[in-house]
């Protein structure tokens, strides 16, 4: 596997992160903004904007982290004569801090939140107060539940991207060492 | 790679990381524009001097950014004890990327923060203070504890960086082993 081919790896897998987290914020968004007269008024589910609108990014993102092997080669030629090679080690390590890094972003989020979220668990009642927004809606309430969803959802991607992604970066290592053969 | 080779890297991502900080902080601040114009009634003597100091303190930071990656470069690329050049490259990366994620969390913490105090400071002054910052308390703990997991961040996070050189190492070796026929 040449250079170039590690990047554009590289960067198929941080776009794909992004639309992912691009996801979870289109859920949160939308049922923060949810109003069922509306809806209602334009007869449409909505259900099926949900679908309609995420089911694109999803499969992008699907297809970026699971499928760059293949969207590199459209790209570049992983054996194109005159480029330097990477070995395993240098594409562990590549994917690695890239994964760091998107954890990280995506970890301010949840830890904010979690940090804002310790008062209202030492004061007692008020962690009702603090997840269902300050009492304008039910804990049961999709609100609450998309706002709990989203945050747990991005707390547990975050956190293992800000590990090194270990078992997805260990699948695409094993891939770059079948590219390049018998070198490590 | 050699010791230039990842001071330029980490020069290059440093300054786009400013310039990135500059821009959204400037974004922010001509978004606000119309609303600070339609408070002054049109477009007056204070609002220009307003947008000149404005550009004129984006510049300076633009050219603080510029000086300030050089220095901090030198920093992140430290001469290591090892002489195993893989090492050391990986430690570099790891921390440039904890630099990175820190400045923008710095940005985001402050950012976060300063419209709240400005509105907390404006109720104080006239004596209206709304419900939700009456208890500015938990949210000035929160803007702390924000802080200082940036600065740590931004210093490098030499604890973090040190585990993930590790559980790297770790993971080649243990890739390496799973294939005999390399050696």
């Amino acid at each position: 596997m040449t250079r170039p081919h590690l990047i554009a790896k590289l960067i198929f897998f941080a776009i794909g992160v992004c639309l992912v987290i691009y996801i979870l914020d289109y859920i949160y968004s939308f049922s923060f903004n949810y109003s069922a007269a509306i809806f209602k008024k334009a007869g449409i589910s909505p259900l099926f904007i949900t679908a309609a609108v995420g089911i694109v990014p999803l499969a992008a993102s699907l297809i970026l982290l699971f499928w760059s092997e293949r969207l590199a080669r459209l790209l570049t030629d992983p054996d194109a004569p005159g480029c330097e090679k990477v070995d395993g080690y240098q594409s562990t390590a590549a994917f690695r801090s890239i994964a760091c890094f998107c954890g990280l972003l995506i970890l301010y989020t949840p830890v904010s939140h979690l940090i804002g979220g310790i008062p209202a668990v030492i004061t007692g009642p008020n962690i009702l107060s603090y997840l269902t927004f300050e009492g304008q809606s039910s804990l049961l309430s999709a609100k609450s539940l998309t706002r709990i969803f989203v945050g747990l959802t991005k707390g547990v991607i975050g956190l293992y991207l800000a590990f090194g992604a270990p078992h997805y970066v260990r699948w695409q290592t094993k891939l770059a060492i079948q590219t390049n053969g018998a070198k490590p | 790679m050699s010791k230039n080779e990842l001071k330029v890297i980490a020069r290059i991502v440093l300054i786009g990381t400013g310039l990135y900080v500059i821009l959204q902080s400037s974004l922010s601040v001509l978004f606000s524009l119309p609303l600070m114009l339609v408070s002054h009634n049109g477009v007056d003597a204070m609002a220009i001097t307003a947008i000149i100091i404005f550009i004129l303190l984006a510049l300076a930071a633009v050219y603080f950014v510029v000086r300030l990656a050089g220095c901090s470069s030198e920093k992140i690329v430290i001469h290591d004890s090892t002489d195993d050049t893989q090492i050391s490259w990986l430690a570099v990366a790891f921390r440039l990327v904890c630099v990175t994620a820190g400045i923008i969390y710095l940005y985001r913490t402050i950012f976060g923060f300063i419209p709240m105090l400005s509105l907390y400071i404006q109720a104080i002054l006239d004596n209206e203070m709304p419900a939700r910052y009456q208890h500015i308390g938990p949210e000035f703990a929160k803007f702390i504890v924000m802080l200082a997991i940036s600065f740590y961040l931004a210093c490098g996070a030499p604890g973090f960086v040190r585990w993930q050189v590790k559980r790297t190492l770790k993971q080649c070796n243990k890739s390496i082993e799973q294939q005999p026929e390399w050696h």
